[in-house]
C-alpha cells in the first residue's frame, strides 16, 4: 500500500449511537438494570455502517446524501471528535475541520481574540498565529472590525471569520461541513479560488454539502452516503446524476436512519 | 496568491492512526505540551467574566471581604466568642474556601459551557476542567496578596514560614482538579449534580473551620475525642485551611500528621478523577 500517497483511509468504520430520549430516563434505566441484572434493550442507531474509504492527497471529495445519512458523523470520526464503535481511521498531516462555522468563537471576545483562541484550540503556538493573523483578517475582510466583539457580527461576517481561521491555520486536510451556505457570491467565489489553490499545493479537501452546484464546482470525486453506507463513489458528474435519480433525492429530507 | 502553505507542517506529515482514547500518561503529556491551550482557556474565561464590568477583578475580592466583616461581627459580638485575630483567621479561611467552592462549581459546568468546542473540534478535553481550576487558582493567589497586606496592616507580619502556602496551594489545586474532573464528568451526564453539590458545599462550609478556628472545638468540647477530631480533620479542606492559618498567622509548621495523608489523598484523587474523566470523555459529544 502506497500510504504516502494517501491522505485519509478508513477501515471498517462503524458507528452506533445509543438513542437517548431523556437523561433521567437513562439514570432510572441504569438503576433498574443494575438491580435486576438485566441488560438494557439496545435501542441503537447505525450512523456509519462499515465504511471503507481511501482518499488520496490532493483530492477534493464531495460527500452527499440525505439528512441523517451519516455525513457529519463521518467527518466527526475522521476529525477525532466522535469515537467510532469499531474500525480505524488513518491519516497524514494536520487536519482542520469546519464542522460548524465559528465553533469555539466566544461571542464576547473580539475577532482578534477569537483568532488566538481558535488557534490555541487547534494546536498552534502564539508565534505561529502571530504570523497569519493579518492574513486571516484580510481574507475575511474584517480588518476594520477586528476589535469588535463577535456577537455584534452578522452571520455573513462570522462565516467569513470562521472560514478564514479554519483555512489559514495551515491544515493539510480540510473538512468542511455545510459551511458556505450563508456567504455572499463574492465571498463564495473567493473561497472556491482558495480551495483550488489549496489543492494545487497538494492538500486534501472534503466537502459535505447539499449544494450540488458547489460540489460540482469544487470536487472531482464524490461519495454518496445513505443509511450510513457508501452507495456510490466516483467522478462527481456520475455520482450526482445517479443521486438525482435515487429515491432518497426524490423525497429529500424524509430520509431517516435505519433503526435497529 | 497570498495564502501559501507553510513549510513547518509539511515536514511533519506522517501516516498515523487516529486514537480516540488516551491513557493517563499520554493525556498528561498532551495537556502539558498544549499548555498554551490551557492558558488560552483561562484567559478567555477571565476576559469574559470581567469584560464590561467597571471594577472587574476587584469583585472577586469584595465578596470575601464583605463576608469577613459580617462573619467577624456574628462570631465576635452576636455569638460572643473571644478569639484573637479573628478577622484575619476568617479571611484566611474564606479565601481558601472560596477557591474550593468556586473551583468545584465552575468545574461542574466546564464541559457543558464548551458544548460547541466539544462537539466540533478535537482538543485534549481535560483542559476544560483543568483550566477552570487554574483560573480560580489565579483568583486565590491574588486574594492571598490582599490577605498578606491585611496581615501586615494589623502588625502580624508573616515570616519565612509563609512560603508554606506554596505546597499548600499545590495540594489544594490537585485536590480541586481531581474533584473537578469527577464532577465535570458526572454533571455532563446528570444535571442534578450541581444542585447536590451546592447543598453539600453549604453543609461543609460549617463543618470546615472557615468562620472559626478548629481550636475552638477543643475549647468547647473538652472531651472532644481523638477519633472525632481525626474524622473532622480528614476533611481535606479542614486540614488545608488550618495549615494555611498555622503557617501564616501562628508562624508554626502545619501539623504533618494530618497534612501528609491529605497531600497523598489529593494526589490519588487527582489520578482517579483524571482517569474517570478519560474513561467517559468520548461520550461527551454524543450526550451534550
Amino acid at each position: 500500500m502506497a500510504s504516502s500517497e494517501l491522505a485519509i483511509k478508513t477501515e471498517n468504520l462503524t458507528k452506533r449511537y445509543q438513542v437517548i430520549h431523556d437523561r433521567p430516563e437513562r439514570l432510572k434505566d441504569l438503576v433498574i438494570s443494575k438491580l435486576t441484572f438485566r441488560k438494557l434493550p439496545a435501542n441503537q442507531l447505525l450512523a456509519l455502517d462499515n465504511i471503507n474509504l481511501e482518499i488520496r492527497r490532493g483530492e477534493a471529495v464531495g460527500i452527499i446524501g440525505p439528512n441523517g445519512s451519516g455525513k457529519t458523523t463521518l467527518l466527526g470520526v475522521i476529525a477525532r471528535v466522535i469515537k467510532p464503535t469499531t474500525g480505524e481511521v488513518y491519516l497524514s498531516g494536520r487536519v482542520s475541520v469546519l464542522l460548524e462555522v465559528g465553533a469555539g468563537f466566544h461571542p464576547d471576545l473580539t475577532a482578534v481574540e477569537n483568532i488566538y483562541l481558535n488557534g490555541a484550540i487547534i494546536g498552534l503556538s502564539r508565534a505561529e498565529i502571530d504570523q497569519v493573523r493579518e492574513e486571516i483578517l484580510d481574507f475575511a475582510e474584517l480588518l476594520q472590525f477586528q476589535d469588535m466583539p463577535v456577537r455584534t457580527y452578522s452571520a455573513g461576517m462570522r462565516l467569513r471569520l470562521g472560514f478564514a481561521v479554519a483555512t489559514h491555520l495551515h491544515p493539510d486536510i480540510l473538512l468542511i461541513d455545510e459551511a458556505l451556505a450563508v456567504g455572499d457570491e463574492h465571498f463564495q467565489q473567493k473561497c472556491y479560488d482558495w480551495m483550488d489553490n489549496f489543492r494545487g499545493q497538494g492538500a486534501t479537501l472534503g466537502l459535505v454539502s447539499h449544494d450540488l452546484a458547489a460540489i460540482r464546482r469544487v470536487c472531482d470525486r464524490c461519495i454518496r452516503l445513505e443509511d450510513g453506507q457508501v452507495r456510490s463513489d466516483g467522478p462527481t458528474e456520475e455520482v450526482l446524476s445517479a443521486y438525482r435519480q435515487s429515491a432518497a433525492y426524490q423525497e429529500q429530507g424524509s430520509g431517516e436512519m435505519r433503526r435497529r | 496568491m497570498s495564502m501559501g502553505m507553510p513549510n513547518s507542517s509539511q515536514s511533519t506529515i506522517c501516516w498515523r492512526r487516529q486514537v480516540y482514547s488516551h491513557s493517563l500518561l499520554t493525556s498528561l503529556a498532551e495537556v502539558s505540551r498544549r499548555w498554551e491551550l490551557v492558558w488560552a482557556l483561562v484567559v478567555r474565561d477571565l476576559k469574559v467574566r470581567y469584560r464590561n464590568s467597571v471594577l472587574g477583578f476587584f469583585w472577586s475580592l469584595v465578596t470575601p471581604l464583605l463576608q469577613m466583616v459580617i462573619l467577624t461581627f456574628v462570631v465576635k459580638y452576636a455569638m460572643d466568642v473571644p478569639i484573637a485575630n479573628l478577622s484575619v483567621k476568617i479571611l484566611c479561611g474564606l479565601i481558601a474556601w472560596t477557591f474550593f467552592e468556586n473551583g468545584i462549581l465552575d468545574s461542574c459546568d466546564s464541559v457543558l459551557n464548551n458544548r460547541d468546542l466539544v462537539k466540533k473540534v478535537y482538543f485534549p478535553r481535560p483542559a476544560l476542567p483543568l483550566s477552570v481550576v487554574v483560573g480560580n487558582l489565579i483568583h486565590f493567589a491574588l486574594s492571598t496578596v490582599v490577605l498578606l497586606v491585611w496581615l501586615t496592616a494589623i502588625g502580624c507580619y508573616p515570616d519565612r514560614l509563609f512560603l508554606f502556602i506554596i505546597p499548600l496551594m499545590i495540594i489544594q489545586t490537585l485536590l480541586l482538579m481531581g474533584l473537578g474532573m469527577i464532577v465535570a464528568c458526572l454533571h455532563t451526564f446528570y444535571r442534578d449534580i450541581k444542585f447536590v453539590l451546592q447543598a453539600l458545599l453549604r453543609v461543609f462550609f460549617f463543618a470546615t473551620p472557615v468562620m472559626y478556628p478548629a481550636a475552638l472545638l477543643h475549647d468547647k468540647f473538652g472531651d472532644f475525642s481523638t477519633t472525632l477530631e481525626r474524622l473532622y480533620m480528614y476533611n481535606p479542606m479542614a486540614t488545608i485551611i488550618e495549615s494555611y492559618r498555622s503557617a501564616l498567622l501562628d508562624h508554626q509548621v502545619p501539623d504533618m500528621s494530618f497534612l501528609l495523608p491529605i497531600a497523598a489523598a489529593s494526589l490519588i484523587l487527582f489520578i482517579i478523577g483524571y482517569k474517570i474523566f478519560l474513561g467517559h470523555e468520548w461520550q461527551f459529544p454524543e450526550v451534550i
